[in-house]
Formats: structure tokens, C-alpha cells, sequence
């Protein structure tokens, strides 16, 4: 019983610290951003504003069960998503629950949110939200390709699944990190996470600046709130999944936030230089380059 | 012994006195036929119970104390008596469909004729003389040509003229041929010539004997010299073309049968070969007929071509009898010498000419009782759906023609391609099953077109996508109009009762009836013989179905029987066998429940049903490849008569019989091969490319759509769910063979590109059973590919597959089939916001989306986890990413499936719609239970594969609680499974606190449109063409490749067909011409000494 | 000799029969030609069958029953020319009978006038 007490306690702290830093990560890229454009851009707690304010909207409006179900799909698989990998290596605090499955689990709790949220979206009736879904699905199922291919050299390369042992495999020095050790893989790893992030290049699915589309499409209030608060959360719980894929893990706090705030970084970067792609373009990049690249991590793996 | 005097007595005297009773009454002629008809019948079976019980030996009888050939000389042996039998009783039936026709009638010259004809064939099989034989030969042939033109048509008569041409070039071979031997031997007696050591020697001995066998073997219409046969069999009258083919026909191949003795090695080899080419050419041509009896002819010539080969081929089968008799494939009574009609090659000939001879009369009758002249089928107004005896007594003869269990030429096919095979005449099988291939074919492409609806068009192997609006109703009311035939209704125009069907009726009983004594001959000794259980659940369903028993309550009894089938059979399997057991049994039981909410009567259907889930239960008791073979192809067959049942499914059915009875012969060539000694990797190749063929391996898949989805909607799920795995079950079985390394990569190649295929092909479809259909083909994929691992953790991944895959797709295709039944519609795009009239099926089916898909928590996380897991141990690197592309790709059609129908904006036409029938949610309310179990409990059913797979690996991974451990990773469904729900709970609970006062609920089209207003439902759903920009992408790869390939390959038959054909010019010269070039040919061979 | 001769003639008048059958046009002359090789078998039934110098087999006072066997001719092949001869009549007879109906309905006699049924 003290043992599920303490593990509830240290659950909430982590997610207390990865939603925080995720709302204010979000913040400050978005600043980022706007200076790229020559903007001075939003306060960096922005996030928290627009969180308050939908979720104290005094109306509100649903279309069905499955609609007003959506949002919880999505923010349960922002949080489980984030609570089955262990956020930093060798704390009990940010362990989470990572004892219960390892990397297969993680990747494939990524659809759960998507999926719920797809529905919620589905039943509003609004066109734009299936065509955002079927936007986003396509590209989707294109950069797993380049990641798939990524993870299956690295879990071979270490002979190991577990995220945990993956970390504890490359600590002891920068060069022991996955993307020293195996570059290709690192690199279409770090590819497909531009896809993962839906930023420029591959930003059609959500078509930030046009006609908002998309699951978000028809949400509203509370429902929207909910969406925000997970996108934080799910944006935190990538960047660490990437950084324990590739760049080492984090034994502290702060060498996760350092190495996070870079990776996220780099795909603003990438995001404010290029423009964007059709989505059955994005579709054909992913399965081109990034995949050879994978498929090239994966055969050095076989030789 | 009774003499068999009597019989040429009676049939000679009430031949000439016909005339003198039909003076006293027409009725009283008639009687005087059939009590004939009736003797003739009996009286040889009273032969063979003395020559069999009794103990008798052969007798040969002369007439008036002289000698032949200046008296008769008729020997009365078991050969005689059985083809006695056997043609007696086709010719009584015979006449029986003549008398109880209507029109035309059964005239009184006709049943004279009719007599005399019997009187030579009976004369013909009984006589030992060769002039005898001559002068029997051409009685009948006379009274034939006579028959012939009873129909007075200027094609009978066409047709008599061809004949009796070519019968006077082959009477004038054999005229020659006899005196020369007379000549040589000084005698005309058969058996002191065979007594004497065979014919007589030399180059001109052999040139006598020659012209002897090619009389007799042009009687018997080889290729290419028997277009006047085929001609005769067209313009015919049925009912006579039925005794040509089978009294006549089968009467001379006895004369070629007798004389086998005398022709020596090298002749019998010539005839051989022609018979085999014969049997192939005659298949090819049939395939191209539009006559249907003209197709049944060549069907008959190529019959009798094999039998021909057969018989020839005696002296080196007999060897390969006795040696066979040690092995388990030859039951005992069969060994050359003793037993069943004393063993050898002769009971195999009986079989197959018995089957041909009652089967083809059967389906000549059934073509004039239909009046089907055309093989394109019936007109609606006469359709053979509208008489379910009709149907499936044609179903039957077809069947017992094709050679499927457990009629005589399955058990025929079984022994010749064994014993060929063990003689090592490859070649020669090969082409017997390819002959029989494309016989089963266009037999069985002739019934479809009979029993089809009026709405398919033959050819439905994919969606149809129907116009924005209703086609040209005007047009179509017109066309009622102008077709006064159409507007009869339900009643059968052509007027024919059950009292017709009489005759072909009594061949079907008889086929059936020899098939279920064979079949207790080969299982001598099986416990129970269970194997048997299919055929008598036919029956039993057949009996409640013409004694009108209502159909739900055939359905709950077959619910029943399936259960006690179960329960008997069931607790007696370990390991693999009992989790496929439980697949097969339990998962057909539950999902027979929803057949209860069909209205009306379905006769045939729960009897198919049930002997096809008994026949798959079967399976799992195979010990002998023949009890393995016989499950086999009576799984093939009863599933595809219900796959014809579809509304539109007359051409999936037609593919999937093809490509199943292909791959079945495949195995069985395998089996042969095998049981010769031959364990190499072409026994492998076949068997699994036998197997691949049932699980719809990508390329071997193009039935695979059609007979799915075309299948009513409420059995689709046994095909996608449950016959779908035998395949997968019978490589468990013959892992063994299949595990050399080599294999095991190319199946598993296989695997994982028909998973990404099945996945991807199921994107585009907008039909909904199309789309189902494919994602089962992806999941085979899966499971062909997790079984190719050779591992642990591959083994029970492909069983976890098996078993989830059944509890995920039976139940949506339950609420998928309750969707259509409601909606009347298969096209996702013209649904859409179901969810709110069929919140139940909708929850199935979400439920059944994340378990196929493999999101955790749920039970399709296992397999994934499994897979990944077993291929990244194995070094599969290349396959685990085109398995986690294609399980990206599923996910995407799976989120378009349920968002198109459950989702999005609900149609004006749908807005009354009810929730599923209870008896849909029955099997989906088993499926859901069954996955939250062994979701949140993985191990209840990881545990047990363990066990089951543990005899062959075992070590790879260990439990620690709820969690299993592999060398790679670990997972606990359990934990996931309460980390979801906390997760979930969490912000629903905030939801609810946060929105409970100031939320409503709105309107369908109370939407933010962008300033615009939504039109109509239709115009803003968005449904169809979901994944335009994956088509855009990726549309390259959805060529129908393989599709083309068989088109190319069906093609080559035809065109082969059509060719060949050109050589019957149907000029009467050509024809006799190639008899000459025959002849010539025949002989030059001869006396080159090949 | 004269066995030499007729077997000689028996086949000199098949094959003019079976060419006759192969190339006439005109039905009536076909069978005709039918009944030329019958004819020629005849022939060549009985010349095989004969036996140099022999006698009919009667038996009176020419022929002893005693030593009859090395005298007479095989009488079994003339029984069964006899047979064959009356068998070949029927055929004959049913053909020309086919002839007329197919001249009735087809309004020819022209081989080409029975090519309805081909392929």
C-alpha cells in the first residue's frame, strides 16, 4: 500500500515538472519563432493563459459521447505515453512506469491518443476534422517508416528493447550515444521526428495559418484546454523519448531539459527554413531518403 | 448362376414384340420396358452375390451347343457383373427419365431402339468372342445412330450421318483386324488367345492386334479423331446423349478393357499416351463450349480418355498395388489379388467409370430437365435457385463429376495419382490434375450460371462502386414491360416438378451411396469414424430442410450439434491441435447465432455450414494423409457452396473453387510424393504452396477478396475468421518439412509482404466487406509470417494471432453484417453518424479497431509486441520494418472504417435506423468479453501457447508475475491495462467537474463551416476517397498484378482451347480425315517401335 | 493366286472407297464410296479365309468327315462375311435414309450442308 502511495506521489511530480516544462517550452519556441519572422511573438506563458481561459469559457457545446470523449483519449495517451518511458536515468521520481513495457509499448501508445482523438473529431461532422485526420494518418504511417527502421538498428545494435537499458548503454561519455555510435539510425530517427512534430515541412496535416483543420477543428472550451494541456505534455514526452533513443538519456533535471530544449530546437529551425509539402509529397520524402537511410542503419546491423 | 442367356433372351423379346403390347396399350409397352429395364439391372447383381458370397467361379456359356463364333460365347466374371451393373442400372434410370418426361415422348420405335441398343452393350461386355464383339459392336451402334436422330432435327440427323461414318471406318478396322488375327491364331476366342501368350508375334502380328485396338480406341473417340462424338453428344436428345456417354461409351471402354491382355507393351503404351492426351485436349475444348452439352460431350470423351490411359497402364500399376500395401495410403482390400473386387487396378477403373457413368448421365438429364442449352446459364424465369432440389442435386453431380469427397473419383483420384506417383509417371499425373483442374472448372462455372442471381454478372471480384443516381429506371421498367416472361413471378415457367428429377435424383443417392461405403472401406479401423460426421450432418440438415423445418430452428440445432461436437471431440486434443480445435469449433458456434435473425427458408445452408465446421474440426484428427486429404477438400467444397449463395458471388465462387482445388491438388501431388519416399524440397514446395493458397499468400490471393466479401454478410465471418486458419493449422502440422532455413525465409517473406499488401489494398476499398476482406488477408500475413520465425515467441505469437484475430474479426464482422442488414447498403461513404442509432456496434467495433491495430492496452498490443520482438531476436530486421509499415497502413483503414460508418454526419435515410438485431450482438458481446479478458489478463492465454509450442521450443521467455520477459524486452498487459485506465479516468473525471453546467449538446450541422452553411448530409461527410493523398503517393503500387498474372494463365487455357478447336471443322471429310492421320500416325509410331 | 488376287482387289477397292468418303462432295457418292470399303473388307475377309484348293464345307460325298479338316475352307470366315455383308446393308441403309432428311431440311446434298455442328 506505501509502495502504491509512493509510486502515485512520484507519479504526479513528474507529471507536475513534464507538463510545465512542456507549456513553457512551447512558450519560449514560439517567441522563438516569432523573432525568426521578425516578430517580438507571445509572453512565454502564453500556454498557461489560453489553458485558463478555455477551460473557464462559461459555454461550451458537444456533439455526442465519443466527441466529448475525445479530448480524454488524447491527453490519457499524452500521459501514458510520457508515464511508460522513464524520464531521467536512475531517478525513482522519473521513472514512471516504464517497468511495464518497453519501447514497442511506447511507440505503439502513441496511436491511442490519436486514435481517440480522430474519433472525438470524427463525430463533430465537421468535413475539415477527418480531412486533417486523414492528412495527418497518411503522413504519419510515412515517417514510422524512416523511425521504425530507426529503432529496430538500435534495439539491435544493443540487443534490447528496454528504454532504460538503451540509456544505460550509452552513458559513460558523449561518444557512447546512439548518435555517435550509429549515426544513420540517429539520422533517420531525427527525420522522421520532424514528421512527429508536424512543424514545417510536414505542418499541412494541421495547417496552422489557414482554415484550422484538424482534430482541434470543432473543439472548443474545456475540450480545447484539455488538448493544449496534452500538447504539451505529448511534445515533452517525444523530445524525451528521442533524447533516451539517441542522445544518451539524462541522469539529471537539467541535462534533460538541455538536451530537449535542442532537440526541439532543431525542428523550429528546420520548420522556419523550409516550406511546407503537399501531404502525399511528405509521404513520398519519408518513404525515400529518410527510409534508405534506415534501411542502411539496419543492414550495417545485419553485417 | 442364372444364365446370362436370359438377359439377351428378355431384351431380344420384348424388343420384337414391343409392337404386340403396345397394340394392347401404350402403358402396358411401357411397363414391359421398365420390368426389362429392372431385370437387366438385377440380374447381374445376383451374379456378382454368387461370384462374391457365394463363392462361384467365372462361367462361360455357350448358346445351342455349338462354339462361338458360330454361337454366342458370354462369360460371366466380377468384371462383367460390376460394369453390368453399373450400365444396367444407368440405362434403367435412363429409361425411367424418358417415360416421366413430358415432351417429347417416349415413343415405341424409340424404346425398341432403346432395348436393342442395351441388348449390344450388354452383349459387348459379357461376350468373349471378337466376332461376337463385332457383330454386339454394331447392334448397338446402329440402334445408337438410330437414337440419335429421335429428335428428327437437321442436326440429329447431321450428326447420325458423322457417326455412322466414323463407325464404318473403325468397323472396317476392326473387320480386318479380326480376320488377320484369325488368320495368325486360328482361333477368335479371347481367352485361349491370352491362353496362347497374348497376341501373335512378329511385325504383321502386331500390325493385326493393332488394327484391332485402334477400331476400339476410335469407338472411344480419342483426340483428335472424335469430333463426331462431340458432335453427337450436342444435337442429341439428353436424354440418349446420357446413354451414349454413359451405357454405350462405358460398354466399349469394357471391349478396350478385355482386350488389354492380347495388345502387348508397345500398343498399350501408344493408347496410353492417347488417352492421356485425349483427356487433357477433351478438357481444354470443353472449357471454351457454349453448348452445354456439347461441353458435358467433351467432358465424357475425356473420361473415357483417362479410363482409356488407365486400363492401358494396368500392367505397370498392378506392381505399385502390391507394393503399396504396406503403406498406410492403400487400404487393405485394395491390394492387388485379393479383397474388394479382387484388388489391382480394377477396382480404380470401376470407381472412376462408375462415377462418370452415373454423374454425367445425372448432369445430362438435369441439362434437359432445365432445359440449360447455353453453359451462360438459365433465364431468371427458369433459374435453378428457384428449385433447391434442382440446385443442389446439380450441386451434387457436379461435385461427384469433380471429384470431391466422398464420391468415387475422389478415392479414384486419391489411388491413381498416388500409384502414378509411386511409378514415378510424373508427367502424367501432372496432367491428370490439370485436366481435372480445368474440368472442375467449367463444371462448376456451368452450374454457377445456373443457380446465379439476375443481378450478378458472373465477373465480381471487387467493389462496384454504384452512380450518383439510380440507373435508368425508366429504362428498366420499359424492359418489364416488353418482357411479359419476367412479370410470371416465382413460379417456374418450364414446368418441370420434382417427380422429373426422379432419374438424376437416384444417380445422386447412388454416388452418394457408393462414396459413404468407400469411405468406410478407407477408414476401416478410424475410431468412430468421426470423419464421417460431416456427410451425415448434410444429410440430417438436408432431411429437416424437405421435411420443411424451420430455418431458426435449424440454426439453433446446428449451434447444438456443433456444441456436443465440441464437447465430444474437443477434451481429446493438446497443444496446437486444441487452441486451432477451439478456433474452429467454438468460434463457428458463436458465430452461427446471428443466422438466427434470418428470415424465411434456406435449404442447404446450415447443412453446408455445419459440414464445413466438422469437416474443419476434422482436420484436427488427422493421422493418415488420407483422412487429412478427404477433410480437406470436403472443407473446400462445402465452403464454396455457400460462398455461391452470395447475391453477386458466382464468379469469387468460381475463382475460389479454382485456386482451392488447385492448391489442393498441389497437396496432394505433394502427399504422393512424399509417401514415395521423396522427402525433398519439392514435396515442401507443394504442400505449402498448397496451404499458402487457402490463407490468400499475396499472389495466390486474387479469390481471396471476392469469395469474402461476395459471401452473404452473415457468413463472411466464418470464412475471414475461422477457414482462413486451416491453412495456417496445416503448416503447424507439417512444420517439420517446411523448417529447413531456406523456407522459413521465403515464408516468411510471403508473410510479411501479404501483410503489407492486405493492408494496403484494404485503404482504397470503399465497400466495407471489401475492406474487411483484405485486412484478413494482411492478419494471415501476419500470422504466415510470425509462424515462418521458427521460434518460441514467433510460434505463439502466430496461435495469439489466430486465436485475437477470431475473437476481433468475427465480432465486427457481426456488427459490420448488423450495419448493412440495417443500413442496406456496403458502401462506407453513403453511411456516416451511425454512431448515434447503433452506439452498441459502434463500441464493438472501436473495441475491435484497437485490439486489430495493436494500440495497448488491448489484446493486439500482445501480438505486436510478440512479432517485433521475435523478429528483431531473429535478425528479421528488413521484415520488422515492413511489418510496423504495414501495421501503420492498417491503422489508417481501420480509422476510415470506423469513422466513415460511425462517424461524420448521419444520413436523412438513416435516421430510423435501430440498433442491431440481438442476434448480431451475441457473437460481438462474446468478442468483447473475450478481449477485455485477455487484455487485462494476458497471461491466461500466453500461458497455455506456451504450453502448447513448449514440445517444439522452449527457454526463450520467462514470466515474472503478470509481466513476460524476453531476451529483448518485457511487457505487462496487466499494469498497462490499469496505468490506461488511471490516465483516462483522470481527465475525464476533470471534464466532468470543469463542464458540468455550461455544455450542451447540438445539432448535426451546427458546425463551424467557414461563413458557409452545410448543404445536405451527403455533401458534407467526408468519406469517400478518404486517403487521396496516400493513392497520390503510393497508387503506383495498387497495380492488379497478380489479378493479370492468372488472367494471363486462365488465358493461355483458353486460347489453347480455342484453337484446338478449330481442328473440328464439323465437315464430315476432316473428321474421317483425322481418323486416317490418327491411325497412321498410331501405326508409324508403332513400327518405329516407341 | 487367286487369294493373292482378291486380297489385292479387297484393298485396291477400301482405299478407292475411303479416299471416295474423304474427298465426294455429294453425300450420295459418299456413301458409295462407304460401300466400296465395305465391299473391299469383304473381299479381304474372304481371301485371307480361303484356303488353296479346298472345298465348301458340306459335308457329302466329296467330303469325308474323316481328314475334313485339311480339305475344306475355313467356313468361319465366309459366316462372317455373311454377318458383315448384312450389318454393312443396315449401315448403308440408315445413311441413305439420313441423306434424305438431311437433303429435306437442308435443301443439299453437298457435305458442306452437315458442318452445322463444329468446335
Amino acid at each position: 500500500m506505501n509502495a502504491i502511495l509512493t509510486k502515485a506521489l512520484y507519479t504526479l511530480i513528474s507529471l507536475f515538472v513534464i507538463t510545465n516544462y512542456g507549456l513553457l517550452l512551447g512558450g519560449t519556441m514560439a517567441r522563438v519563432r516569432a523573432k525568426v519572422q521578425g516578430r517580438i511573438g507571445q509572453p512565454v506563458w502564453q500556454p498557461y493563459l489560453d489553458i485558463l481561459k478555455n477551460n473557464f469559457k462559461r459555454t461550451g457545446i458537444y456533439h455526442g459521447v465519443m466527441f466529448y470523449l475525445g479530448p480524454v483519449f488524447r491527453l490519457a495517451g499524452g500521459l501514458g505515453t510520457y508515464l511508460f518511458i522513464p524520464a531521467v536515468y536512475g531517478s525513482a521520481v522519473f521513472s514512471n512506469f516504464s517497468f511495464s513495457g518497453d519501447l514497442l509499448l511506447v511507440m505503439y501508445f502513441i496511436f491511442f491518443g490519436q486514435l481517440g482523438m480522430a474519433l472525438g473529431a470524427g463525430q463533430s461532422g465537421h468535413p475539415y476534422s477527418p480531412l486533417g485526420v486523414s492528412r495527418g494518418l497518411a503522413q504519419m504511417t510515412a515517417f514510422e517508416v524512416p523511425f521504425a527502421l530507426a529503432v529496430i538498428a538500435v534495439a539491435s545494435q544493443h540487443q534490447t528493447l528496454s528504454i532504460t537499458e538503451l540509456v544505460a548503454a550509452q552513458q559513460g561519455g558523449i561518444l557512447n550515444w546512439v548518435a555517435f555510435t550509429n549515426p544513420l539510425a540517429m539520422i533517420a530517427g531525427m527525420i522522421s521526428f520532424l514528421g512527429m512534430t508536424m512543424g514545417n515541412p510536414f505542418s499541412v496535416v494541421i495547417a496552422p495559418q489557414e482554415i484550422p483543420i484538424g482534430p482541434p477543428t470543432e473543439m472548443q472550451s474545456s475540450f480545447l484546454g484539455m488538448l493544449q494541456t496534452n500538447r504539451a505534455i505529448f511534445q515533452g514526452a517525444k523530445l524525451v523519448l528521442f533524447m533516451n533513443l539517441f542522445f544518451g538519456g539524462a541522469t539529471n533535471i537539467v541535462s534533460m531539459v538541455v538536451k530537449t530544449f535542442l532537440i526541439y530546437l532543431y525542428t523550429v529551425v528546420v520548420g522556419a527554413s523550409f516550406p511546407r509539402f503537399r501531404t502525399d509529397q511528405s509521404i513520398r520524402f519519408f518513404l525515400g531518403v529518410p527510409t534508405l537511410i534506415g534501411i542502411a542503419a539496419v543492414v550495417i546491423q545485419m553485417l | 448362376m442364372v444364365s446370362p442367356m436370359y438377359l439377351i433372351a428378355v431384351l431380344l423379346g420384348a424388343a420384337f414384340l414391343h409392337p404386340l403390347f403396345e397394340r394392347a396399350g401404350r402403358s402396358l409397352a411401357k411397363s414391359v420396358v421398365l420390368l426389362v429395364l429392372v431385370f437387366i439391372a438385377v440380374l447381374p447383381v445376383s451374379w456378382l452375390a454368387d461370384l462374391t458370397w457365394r463363392g462361384m467361379v467365372p462361367v462361360v456359356f455357350q448358346t445351342a451347343g455349338f462354339q462361338a463364333p458360330v454361337s454366342i460365347s458370354l462369360r460371366v466374371g466380377v468384371e462383367e457383373a460390376v460394369f453390368l451393373i453399373m450400365i444396367n442400372a444407368a440405362a434403367l434410370f435412363g429409361g425411367i427419365y424418358l417415360m416421366l418426361r413430358k415432351s417429347p415422348k417416349w415413343e415405341g420405335k424409340v424404346q425398341v431402339l432403346f432395348l436393342t441398343m442395351l441388348l449390344g452393350v450388354n452383349g459387348l461386355v459379357l461376350t468373349r468372342d471378337l466376332f461376337n464383339m463385332f457383330v454386339f459392336l454394331e447392334i448397338s451402334s446402329i440402334s445408337l445412330y438410330a437414337l440419335l436422330a429421335f429428335t428428327r432435327s437437321s442436326d440429329a440427323y447431321e450428326a447420325g450421318f458423322k457417326y455412322m461414318v466414323a463407325g464404318g471406318i473403325a468397323s472396317a478396322l476392326f473387320l480386318i483386324g479380326v480376320i488377320y488375327l484369325y488368320r495368325f491364331t486360328g482361333t477368335l476366342n479371347l481367352d485361349v488367345m491370352i491362353a496362347a501368350g497374348g497376341g501373335p508375334g512378329g511385325k504383321a502380328g502386331l500390325t493385326a492386334l493393332f488394327l484391332l485396338a485402334a477400331a476400339v480406341l476410335i469407338e472411344l473417340k480419342p483426340f483428335p479423331a472424335n469430333g463426331w462424338g462431340a458432335d453427337a453428344y450436342q444435337a442429341a436428345d439428353p436424354g440418349i446423349s446420357a446413354m451414349l456417354s454413359a451405357v454405350s461409351a462405358t460398354g466399349i471402354f469394357f471391349v478396350f478393357y478385355k482386350i488389354t491382355p492380347l495388345l502387348g507393351a508397345e500398343i498399350l503404351r501408344m493408347a496410353a499416351i492417347s488417352g492421356g492426351i485425349t483427356f487433357a485436349f477433351s478438357q481444354l475444348l470443353a472449357m471454351k463450349q457454349v453448348s452445354v452439352r456439347r461441353m458435358l460431350g467433351y467432358s465424357s470423351i475425356g473420361q473415357i480418355g483417362l479410363l482409356t490411359a488407365v486400363a492401358a497402364l494396368a500392367p505397370m500399376l498392378t506392381p505399385a498395388f502390391s507394393q503399396a500395401a504396406g503403406g498406410s495410403s492403400l487400404p487393405g482390400g485394395l491390394v492387388a489379388g485379393s479383397g474388394f473386387l479382387g484388388g489391382g487396378v480394377f477396382p480404380l477403373l470401376v470407381l472412376l467409370a462408375g462415377n462418370h457413368l452415373f454423374s454425367k448421365a445425372g448432369l445430362f438429364w438435369m441439362s434437359g430437365i432445365t432445359g440449360s442449352v447455353d453453359t451462360g446459364g438459365l433465364p431468371e424465369r427458369a433459374s435453378l435457385r428457384r428449385s433447391p432440389a434442382a440446385a443442389g442435386l446439380q450441386g451434387l453431380l457436379t461435385a461427384a463429376l469433380a471429384g470431391f469427397p466422398p464420391f468415387p473419383a475422389f478415392w479414384a483420384k486419391w489411388l491413381l495419382i498416388m500409384m502414378l506417383v509411386s511409378t514415378g509417371s510424373y508427367f502424367l499425373s501432372a496432367v491428370i490434375l490439370l485436366g481435372s483442374l480445368i474440368e472442375a472448372w467449367y463444371l462448376f462455372r456451368w452450374f454457377l450460371n445456373c443457380v446465379k442471381k439476375p443481378q450478378d454478372s458472373g465477373n465480381v471480384h471487387d467493389e462496384e462502386i454504384p452512380d450518383d443516381f439510380a440507373a435508368m429506371e425508366m429504362d428498366q421498367e420499359m424492359s418489364q414491360e416488353l418482357r411479359p416472361d419476367l412479370k410470371s413471378g416465382g413460379v417456374p415457367v418450364s414446368g418441370w416438378g420434382f417427380i422429373t428429377l426422379f432419374a438424376p435424383l437416384m444417380h445422386g443417392l447412388i454416388l452418394a451411396a457408393a462414396g459413404t461405403v468407400l469411405a468406410f472401406m478407407f477408414f476401416a479401423g478410424t475410431p468412430g469414424f468421426a470423419l464421417l460426421l460431416p456427410l451425415a450432418a448434410l444429410a440430417l440438415f438436408t432431411l429437416l430442410d424437405s421435411v420443411r423445418v424451420p430455418f431458426k430452428l435449424q440454426v439453433f440445432l446446428g449451434i447444438a450439434v456443433t456444441a456436443a461436437y465440441g464437447l465430444m471431440l474437443l477434451p481429446g486434443l493438446v497443444g496446437i491441435r486444441l487452441v486451432f480445435g477451439l478456433i474452429f469449433i467454438a468460434g463457428s458456434a458463436v458465430q452461427m447465432v446471428p443466422l438466427v435473425n434470418r428470415k424465411g427458408r434456406h435449404p442447404g445452408l446450415m447443412g453446408m455450414l455445419t459440414a464445413l465446421v466438422f469437416s474443419l474440426g476434422n482436420l484436427l484428427f488427422f493421422r493418415t494423409s488420407l483422412e487429412f486429404f478427404f477433410s480437406w477438400e470436403l472443407m473446400t467444397v462445402t465452403s464454396f457452396f455457400l460462398v455461391s449463395r452470395g447475391n453477386k458471388a458466382s464468379g469469387a465462387a468460381l475463382r475460389y473453387l479454382v485456386f482451392s482445388l488447385g492448391g489442393a491438388f498441389m497437396i496432394l501431388a505433394g502427399l504422393a510424393l512424399s509417401s514415395s519416399g521423396m522427402n525433398g524440397g519439392i514435396t515442401a514446395v507443394l504442400m505449402g504452396l498448397g496451404f499458402l493458397v487457402k490463407m490468400g499468400a499475396l499472389g495466390l490471393h486474387i479469390w481471396l477478396p471476392g469469395s469474402y466479401a461476395e459471401t452473404d454478410d452473415d457468413l463472411s465471418t466464418f470464412f475471414s475468421s475461422v477457414l482462413s486458419k486451416a491453412g495456417l493449422f496445416m503448416l503447424f502440422m507439417t512444420a517439420g518439412l517446411l523448417a529447413q532455413a531456406s523456407f522459413a525465409s521465403v515464408l516468411g517473406w510471403i508473410g510479411v509482404l501479404t501483410a503489407f499488401a492486405g493492408a494496403f489494398l484494404a485503404l482504397f476499398k470503399e465497400d466495407i466487406k471489401y475492406t474487411l476482406a483484405y485486412s484478413s488477408m494482411g492478419q494471415v500475413g501476419y500470422m504466415l509470417l510470425s509462424f515462418a520465425l521458427m521460434s518460441q515467441l514467433g510460434w505463439m505469437n502466430s496461435l495469439y494471432l489466430a486465436v485475437t484475430h477470431l475473437l476481433f474479426k468475427g465480432m465486427m464482422f457481426a456488427a459490420i453484417a448488423g450495419v448493412i442488414y440495417r443500413t442496406k447498403t456496403r458502401m462506407m461513404y453513403q453511411m456516416g453518424g451511425l454512431i448515434s442509432r447503433m452506439p452498441i456496434s459502434f463500441f464493438t467495433v472501436l473495441i475491435g479497431i484497437i485490439a486489430l491495430s495493436g494500440v495497448p492496452p488491448l489484446v493486439g498490443f500482445g501480438a505486436k509486441w510478440m512479432l517485433y520482438t521475435a523478429l528483431i531476436e531473429k535478425g528479421w530486421y528488413l521484415q520488422a520494418g515492413i511489418a510496423m509499415f504495414a501495421s501503420g497502413v492498417a491503422f489508417l483503414y481501420l480509422f476510415r472504417l470506423i469513422h466513415v460508418i460511425f462517424l461524420g454526419q448521419l444520413k436523412d435515410e438513416h435516421r430510423e435506423v435501430k440498433e442491431a438485431p440481438l442476434w448480431f450482438l451475441v457473437p460481438q458481446f462474446v468478442g468483447i468479453i473475450g478481449i477485455m479478458l485477455f487484455s487485462m489478463f494476458p497471461d491466461i492465454i500466453l500461458k497455455p501457447l506456451q504450453t502448447a509450442v513448449a514440445p517444439f521450443f522452449s527457454g526463450d521467455i520467462f514470466w515474472e508475475g503478470y509481466t513476460v520477459i524476453s531476451t529483448l524486452g518485457y511487457w505487462n498487459g496487466n499494469v498497462v491495462m490499469y496505468v490506461t485506465m488511471g490516465v483516462f479516468l483522470v481527465p475525464l473525471a476533470w471534464l466532468l467537474t470543469v463542464q458540468r453546467r455550461h455544455t450542451q449538446k447540438v445539432g448535426q450541422f451546427n458546425i463551424v463551416y467557414a461563413a458557409e452553411r452545410p448543404y445536405r448530409p451527403e455533401t458534407t461527410h467526408f468519406g469517400y476517397n478518404f486517403f487521396s493523398p496516400y493513392r497520390k503517393a503510393l497508387g503506383f503500387l495498387l497495380q492488379p498484378a497478380a489479378a493479370r498474372f492468372w488472367y494471363w494463365v486462365g488465358s493461355i487455357a483458353e486460347v489453347a482451347g480455342a484453337s484446338i478447336r478449330k481442328l473440328y471443322s464439323g465437315n464430315v471429310q476432316t473428321y474421317s480425315l483425322w481418323i486416317v492421320l490418327y491411325v497412321s500416325i498410331f501405326l508409324l509410331l508403332l513400327q518405329g517401335g516407341v | 493366286m487367286m487369294t493373292q488376287i482378291v486380297l489385292l482387289i479387297g484393298f485396291l477397292l477400301s482405299l478407292t472407297g475411303l479416299w471416295g468418303l474423304m474427298t465426294r462432295r455429294d453425300l450420295f457418292r459418299m456413301i458409295i464410296s462407304f460401300s466400296l470399303l465395305d465391299t473391299g473388307v469383304h473381299m479381304i475377309m474372304v481371301g485371307i479365309g480361303y484356303v488353296k484348293n479346298g472345298t465348301a464345307p458340306i459335308f457329302d460325298e466329296a467330303l469325308a468327315p474323316a481328314g475334313a479338316v485339311e480339305k475344306v475352307v475355313d467356313p468361319i470366315p465366309s459366316a462372317l462375311v455373311l454377318t458383315a455383308i448384312v450389318i454393312g446393308l443396315a449401315v448403308t441403309a440408315l445413311m441413305l435414309s439420313y441423306a434424305v432428311r438431311v437433303y429435306t431440311a437442308r435443301k443439299s446434298l453437298s457435305v458442306e450442308a452437315v458442318k452445322e455442328l463444329r468446335w
